[in-house]
């Protein structure tokens, strides 16, 4: 079943700018779907304009069989969880205030918190492990943990689908895991998850499917396997000097990159 | 959340109190709390009734609700523009209403409220559309021209002031903030606007704060933006416009009353909202009692004092980390 579909999807930032050609697109229910590609090719941009957040795109774009154009943005906000590449808050609002706001779907803007939503907000904070740090005020937290309050504000906002742009940014391997377990479940929850990703390996070893993107065009999408192969990586990225492996453990395709004044690793 | 907002507000409401009393008891002919109360009710001597229900009251009420509208703005704009260091008169509204009035005054007219109001709204709305494109309100290009329009109508100003400088004490003591010249019809007018801006501003207040973590992120939680900065905008610049109107520009209440309620009761404006009116309520009251009071006989203007006082207590937060 299809949570989101997007059919003929063309964008520009204005004449020459970049822009986004004709893309389609499909996002199952419950299934993981990372894009990857170089810097500039159009993955944000995409991913803004399946979440609502651009408007000005010709072709269709429905979620849960809606035009995502004519849903407003109260319906689309119990539909679709956004967390942007980074998240820099001028105020010190609590752990607790931030995950208290992706409640705000379910209330009028005057409108108090009910018992229900005060439940959210905690489930929220406990599945993800930083309810003792409700208090704690989100500027002072490392990258590491200001993300899992993103993720757990998403939790709370408890819609059938949540999409991440570049959510391991600046994060060291052990938030890097901790961030994808917590996706994991979250998908395992019946979430269907799109992310941004310029970790291939965790693209790889995490999602559903891939869909490798280039030049505001998908150049490829299917599994780990089928997308991520030498020749689709050297296209997409334009460069050679890396090599592709599968994990002994997983056996999903992984790369490596090395010096290129030993030969690289080709 | 209602004890978070009952609490300091309560406190706030208190000290308000005080300071009223104050207000009322302090001055040239210094009167008793007991009379004062008295005379509020008519019971007294003619001349203890006369100063408290014609000159102090009228003057506190004033000073309490021109502060109120100051910081009540500068709390709007700081969360509006994600800044913690903007104050009203950054929006380029108090130039426009200085410009008006200084038009006023060089030609010889003696009512201000009209000109500079005219003016306040003309810068008002030059910088809401220079900053509007395509339906969306850039909140840096807001900033930018409010600045920008700030520096052009002061320029305007010292032009007027170099081609006709006869006037020109007026001018500086009309832009330093002067609380003397009170109209009780306009006292109750202000005070329904801003019992309709704080109605309001608190209505969506939450959404407020949604939009200081990103615009993109408050639209994905369903939050109308363009609507919020729309109404915030016209909010702050509304009050702005009349504080300015009724008072001239009195500096710091927009800027560092917000910024020191933050520091107490946290960023959240449901709870800023209250707050920071009272509290600049009880600031420009307490500045004013000092500014009437300090210099016996002589009567300072209230700008000089709230930036005497202000200056230092910004330093002070400025040091110890700023407050968010």
């Amino acid at each position: 079943m299809i949570f989101l579909s997007a059919k003929g999807i063309k964008y520009s930032y204005g004449a020459g700018h970049f822009s986004i050609k004709n893309v389609d697109l499909e996002l199952i229910h419950g299934e993981t779907l990372a894009m990857i590609g170089p810097n500039g090719a159009g993955k944000s941009t995409l991913m803004k304009i399946f979440s609502g957040l651009i408007k000005g795109y010709s072709g269709v774009v429905t979620a849960a069989g809606q035009d995502i154009k004519k849903t407003p943005e109260g319906g689309l906000a119990r539909l679709i969880s956004y967390i942007p590449q980074s998240s820099e808050h001028v105020f010190n609002f609590t752990v607790e205030e931030i995950v208290a706001m992706g409640r705000r779907p379910y209330i009028t803007p005057g409108g108090r918190l009910k018992a229900a939503d005060i439940e959210a907000i905690k489930s929220a904070l406990d599945g993800i492990g930083i309810y003792a740090k409700r208090s704690a005020k989100y500027p002072e937290l490392s990258g590491g943990e200001k993300r899992m309050v993103l993720i757990a504000r998403a939790i709370a906002q408890d819609t059938p689908a949540v999409f991440m742009d570049e959510p391991m940014t600046y994060l060291d391997i052990q938030h890097q895991s901790m961030l994808m377990e917590a996706v994991m479940k979250m998908n395992r929850a019946g979430k269907s998850v799109l992310l941004i990703s310029h970790g291939i390996n965790t693209a790889s070893e995490y999602a559903s499917r891939v869909a490798v993107i280039r030049g505001g065009e998908i150049k490829f999408i299917g599994t780990a396997k089928e997308c991520i192969n030498y020749d689709n990586i050297r296209e997409a990225y334009g460069f050679d000097n890396f090599d592709i492996a599968d994990n002994p453990r997983t056996g999903r395709p992984n790369i490596f990159i090395g010096p290129r004044q030993y030969g690289g690793i080709k | 959340m209602n004890r978070r907002i009952i609490v300091p507000s309560s406190a706030l409401l208190l000290i308000f109190v005080f300071c009223f009393a104050g207000a009322l008891c302090l001055g040239s002919a210094p009167i008793s709390p007991g009379d004062a109360f008295k005379a509020l009710a008519n019971i007294g001597s003619a001349q203890t009734i006369g100063i408290i229900n014609e000159i102090r009251l009228p003057r506190a009420l004033f000073a309490a609700l021109v502060g109120g509208m100051l910081a009540l703005s500068g709390a709007i704009l700081q969360a509006l523009l994600k800044n913690p260091l903007v104050d009203p008169f950054i929006t380029g509204i108090s130039s426009g209403a200085a410009f008006g009035a200084a038009c006023a005054i060089m030609a010889g007219a003696s009512g201000l409220l009209a000109p500079s109001m005219a003016g306040a709204a003309l810068a008002m709305f030059i910088v809401y559309r220079i900053s509007l494109s395509a339906g969306v309100l850039d909140i840096n290009k807001l900033l930018l021209t409010g600045v920008m329009m700030g520096s052009f109508f002061s320029s305007l100003i010292m032009l007027l002031n170099a081609l006709f400088s006869k006037d020109l004490i007026k001018v500086v003591f009309w832009l330093m903030g002067d609380l003397s010249n009170i109209n009780p019809g306009l006292l109750l007018y202000s005070a329904i606007a801003l019992f309709a801006a704080v109605i309001i501003a608190l209505y969506f207040a939450n959404d407020l704060n949604i939009l200081t973590t990103g615009e993109d992120e408050a639209k994905s939680m369903g939050v109308n933006v363009e609507l919020i900065k729309a109404i915030y905008f016209s909010i702050a610049g509304v009050l702005t416009a009349v504080s300015v109107a009724l008072s001239g520009v009195i500096g710091f209440v927009g800027l560092i009353v917000p910024h020191v309620v933050r520091a107490m009761v946290g960023p959240d404006m449901r709870v800023m909202i209250p707050c920071s009116f009272l509290a600049g309520a009880i600031f420009l009251l307490a500045s004013d009692t000092l500014a009437r009071t300090f210099f016996l006989p002589a009567e300072i203007p209230v700008g000089v004092i709230t930036g005497l006082v202000g200056v230092p207590v910004f330093i002070y937060f400025m040091l110890k980390g700023g407050s968010k």
